[in-house]
């Protein structure tokens, strides 16, 4: 790190007043390698630390200094480590100060006019701990780049750990609101310009204390404004809601909503804080959960998170065909999300199946349901075993970087390695997204093969294999029967039940080996688990759509908003506190960018939050505008939708994402 | 009571304020020849079948003897239709459906129920069709118990009742969307088949009771789409005291593929549009004269 530190070149950009690179070139600059006895890790999909903005970046080095004493080696050589990178950050801003002062004799008045705060920031920041918020700004800024190094990582709740210095500044009459907006603004072009898409820049506002205390604040309120007047993918602002929140922030979260795009999905508080604490989080670590970069929840500064995935729809297909399918009609190819990277072939994460039932002959309900339950636990079981197991290597073979570990007050305390006791909650988490969809196929074999007798098991088992080519009366049929998203019991109590199925066994295998997990009802493979499973029940050929997290199967929900988000509140989507995301999207011409449109939208979340909902996302799109990007994406450059944690140009995604998001809007208006 | 309808639409927006269910009841005395829902005019229930649905299977064939396939080409002789509705039960595509459904009011009133939490202050349920107040006792039945859970109710009506209809549900109605066409009784008759002395009779009475009236003004090319027929629609409403908004609602051919499946045919010109700027200047009539339009 130090070496990496003292490599990268000053950058001070001409059209900013936060100075810091944006991208690095890795020709240039060669990212910090580490002792290979030791795997140094940071998945970034947690927030940092700030002690930079308590101590200043000198400051840290100080109480690293100070803390070694009375500690073991290994807390020693934790803190020194820390000691000597942020002495390292100390010097790497002194260099752009001299930069600065090489380049202000020569600069113009329009140069002057960026260059002259900037280097109040940082001289600020070199002599000790920031004053003022721009300084603040550009603490945060250096802290964050230095950390994600090539990449970019969680946000966290910036509102809330800048708010005091934003206070301090207003009340001394330093700063003006507009001028505090001008910063917010300039620091979320910076953001932009590091990328956009799935780049985990997720930033969470607002939230309660454990008092119960409103904590949007006049920033959280002006971060929002920012996102409306910069009205681009990044940062992804995910908004906390909670009974007292303050009435002109949901305002503005509403301004928010009607652009489209995605931006602002709610996080309920009401569910989120309780369910929490009934999983034995602390009350005051539960009231400061953030979104971890895409939409799971992590503590913010106080855990880590580690994850893994149970592909639902696949499971459904081990099951069907007795842990024996067969082989796909052709290759898993696709992208992973954007254009911009290679398509490849994908392959599913779940464990060989386990032999769940030979249900060919069935001629009860009971059976498939049984089976799909059991193939379902099984990956369940297993895949929580080996996310725990994955857990304890990497407290026993991983440190965290010392930036990073020096970032966390517990960890600058102790000593600790944040891998190692040094931060205060744990945060291991299974997510399994698409059930909508297993629902669906499930209820299809329910209404036609076992109430209709239309057709039998082997029939529609031969049916799927053939990728329905010559079953097309059949695939219609069971393409017609109940969809989830649409207030039908038949099916949403299908969905709720596979839910609390998941939510339980993950539950009791963590009791057993003693470790808490947190359920998420999330899938962000959608579009790669739909290339990597065939056909389904439910009519779906290989490759076309299946579900995103909890929200309906794209196109299948047809009876407008206010059904789907009914089908939705008939799970325990407040028990899943790891995140529970449903996706709400409305045709553009349902929703003026006017008061109107806010009011409406205000309405939607004030019902989905009273009816229990974790998470909601709205998305407006328009399906014209959509169709035409993709025949001439130059000239829709700024159209944003949601893609599954966060928003992106939709010209960036791959063409089965776009066609995805496309398939989402379906029917609806 | 039983009522007979054939859509209810829920997260409806622009059929009165806020967030509204909306009923659509079968049964209307006008012919409208723009129609956009046909599917509202036949009192009855009846057999819908989607062409492109259709997978040619047969099984409907075997059930009746009204359906029969030439080749691929399924035959349909709703003549004959006992209306049994074997036929859709076998149909495995959704290909045959039943167009309408007999409720009674509880039975409608748990559907309507079922937004609730989304009506707040100003939402709740709209009649409208086919022509409501052809059911008007049922529209009364179901509205009473809306009402009593304190939710609001709109009736969009054509006005070609007898005004004993409109008292049924005067009490219960918080609101009238009120379909005018034309002002020129030629006009009216030649475009709806009937003439509108009724309608713009019963506009004036319900107007005199002080309850709320949105007018909803079809705007229909060779028809009604003349600074004329607006101009003197404006001076009507001019005329009234309780014209709360004014909505013009440009011709759209969107109905015309359930004609066919309905077993109608359309006989309107679907190439025929209205543009923007005709649509602001039709406003333009209205605003001038105070009017609020949307």
């Amino acid at each position: 790190m130090l070496r990496f530190l003292s490599d990268v070149p000053v950058f001070l950009p001409t059209d900013s007043r936060i100075a810091g690179y944006t991208i690095l070139n890795t020709d240039e600059v060669v990212p910090p390698k580490y002792d290979p006895e030791w795997e140094i890790s940071d998945n970034l999909h947690f927030s940092m630390g700030t002690t930079y903005l308590t101590y200043g970046f000198g400051g840290v080095a100080e109480r690293a200094y100070a803390n070694m004493e009375g500690k073991d080696d290994e807390a020693k050589q934790t803190l020194l480590s820390v000691a000597h990178v942020y002495e390292g950050v100390v010097a790497y801003i002194k260099r752009h100060i001299e930069e600065i002062d090489a380049r202000i004799k020569t600069a113009s008045p329009e140069e002057l006019e960026n260059l002259a705060p900037m280097r109040s920031n940082l001289y600020e920041l070199a002599e000790g701990a920031p004053k003022t918020f721009g300084a603040a700004v550009q603490a945060f800024y250096l802290a964050w780049k230095l950390r994600g190094t090539l990449n970019t990582a969680t946000i966290g709740r910036l509102d809330q750990y800048l708010y005091p210095f934003y206070r301090n500044d207003i009340d001394s009459g330093r700063l003006t609101e507009d001028e505090a907006l001008d910063i917010v603004c300039d620091l979320w072009k910076r953001f932009n310009a590091s990328g956009s898409g799935d780049t985990l820049m997720t930033l969470t506002v607002g939230g309660q204390d454990k008092d119960g205390r409103d904590e949007a604040n006049d920033l959280s309120v002006l971060m929002v404004k920012a996102s409306c007047i910069v009205h681009q993918p990044e940062p992804h602002l995910h908004v906390r809601y909670h009974n007292n929140t303050r009435k002109d922030f949901m305002d503005q979260v509403a301004r928010l909503h009607v652009l489209g795009g995605g931006q602002g999905s709610i996080y309920n508080d009401e569910v989120i804080i309780p369910s929490m604490v009934e999983a034995g989080i602390p009350l005051q670590y539960a009231c400061n959960y953030a979104t971890d970069g895409c939409t799971e929840l992590i503590i913010d500064r106080k855990s880590r998170i580690r994850f893994t995935n149970v592909d639902s729809v696949k499971c459904l297909e081990y099951a069907l065909f007795n842990g024996n399918p067969p082989p796909l009609p052709g290759p898993a190819v696709t992208k992973y999300w954007t254009h911009r990277t290679a398509a490849k072939e994908w392959q599913s994460s779940l464990v060989p199946p386990c032999e769940s039932g030979d249900i060919s002959e069935a001629t009860d309900f009971k059976e498939v349901y049984d089976a799909y339950c059991r193939q379902f636990k099984y990956q369940i079981t297993r895949k929580t075993k080996r996310l725990i197991g994955a857990d304890r290597y990497f407290k026993e073979r991983c440190v965290t970087p010392s930036f990073l570990n020096g970032s966390y007050d517990e960890c600058l305390e102790s000593g600790l390695d944040s891998f190692r006791g040094g931060l205060p909650v744990d945060c291991l988490m299974m997510f399994s997204g698409s059930l909508t969809t297993v629902a669906d196929s499930l209820a299809a074999l329910k209404h036609v093969v076992f109430e209709k007798k239309h057709y039998t098991m082997r029939e529609v088992l031969d049916a799927l294999a053939a990728n329905y080519e010559g079953y097309e009366a059949m695939r219609r049929e069971l393409a017609a029967a109940p969809k989830f998203g649409n207030d039908d019991d038949s099916v949403d109590m299908i969905a709720a039940d596979l839910a609390q199925i998941f939510i339980d066994t993950t539950k009791e295998v963590g009791d057993e080996e003693n470790t808490r997990i947190w359920p998420a009802l999330l899938g962000y493979l959608f579009v790669q688990e739909a290339h990597f499973t065939g056909a389904t029940p439910d009519g779906r050929r290989w490759k076309e759509p299946i579900a995103e997290h909890f929200s309906a199967t794209p196109g299948k929900a047809v009876n407008g908003p206010t059904a789907l988000i009914d089908s939705a509140a008939k799970a325990p989507l407040a028990k899943a506190y790891g995140t529970a995301p449903v996706h709400v999207t409305l045709p553009r011409t349902l929703v003026p960018r006017n008061e109107e449109g806010e009011e409406l939208m205000k309405r939607l979340v004030r019902v989905a939050v009273k009816k229990g909902f974790l998470m909601l996302n709205i998305g407006i799109y328009d399906v014209d505008a959509m169709r035409k990007a993709q025949k001439n994406p130059e000239q829709y450059a700024d159209l944003i939708v949601r893609v599954w944690g966060y928003s992106a140009r939709f010209i960036d995604l791959s063409e089965d994402m776009q066609e995805h998001v496309i398939t989402r809007v379906g029917t609806q208006g | 009571m039983r009522g007979t309808l054939f859509n209810i639409q829920r997260f409806c927006l622009h059929d009165g304020p806020g967030i509204r269910t909306t009923v659509f009841l079968k049964g209307c005395p006008l012919r409208c020849k723009w129609c956009h829902n046909p599917a509202g005019l036949s009192p009855n229930i009846q057999i819908q079948f989607l062409e492109d649905k259709c997978v040619g299977c047969a099984k409907c064939a075997s059930t009746c003897d009204c359906h029969s396939l030439a080749g691929t080409e399924h035959i349909l002789n709703r003549a004959d239709c006992r209306k049994c509705f074997e036929c859709v039960e076998s149909c495995p595509s959704g290909a045959l459906t039943v167009c309408g459904e007999v409720m009674t009011a509880e039975e409608l009133f748990s559907v309507i129920m079922a937004d609730k939490d989304f009506y707040e202050d100003d939402g709740g349920v709209t009649f409208s069709g086919g022509e409501p107040l052809l059911q008007a006792d049922f529209v009364r039945e179901v509205a009473e118990l809306v009402r009593k859970e304190g939710y609001t109710v709109t009736v969009d009506t054509c006005g070609e009742v007898p005004w004993e209809a409109f008292e049924t549900v005067l009490p219960v109605t918080d609101l009238f969307l009120y379909d005018i066409k034309a002002i020129c009784p030629e006009i009216h008759k030649n475009a709806t088949g009937v003439s509108n002395g009724r309608i713009l009779e019963n506009l004036h009475r319900l107007d005199a009771c002080g309850k709320d009236i949105w007018a909803r003004i079809p705007v229909i090319p060779t028809v009604n789409a003349t600074a004329e027929e607006m101009t003197k629609i404006a001076e009507l409403l001019e005329s009234l005291s309780n014209i709360k908004r004014v909505t013009l609602i440009p011709y759209h051919s969107l109905g015309h593929h359930q004609y066919k499946a309905l077993g109608y045919v359309y006989r309107f010109d679907t190439s025929l549009s209205v543009s923007d700027g005709q649509i602001a200047e039709f406003t333009e009539i209205f605003t001038e004269r105070g009017f609020y339009v949307k």
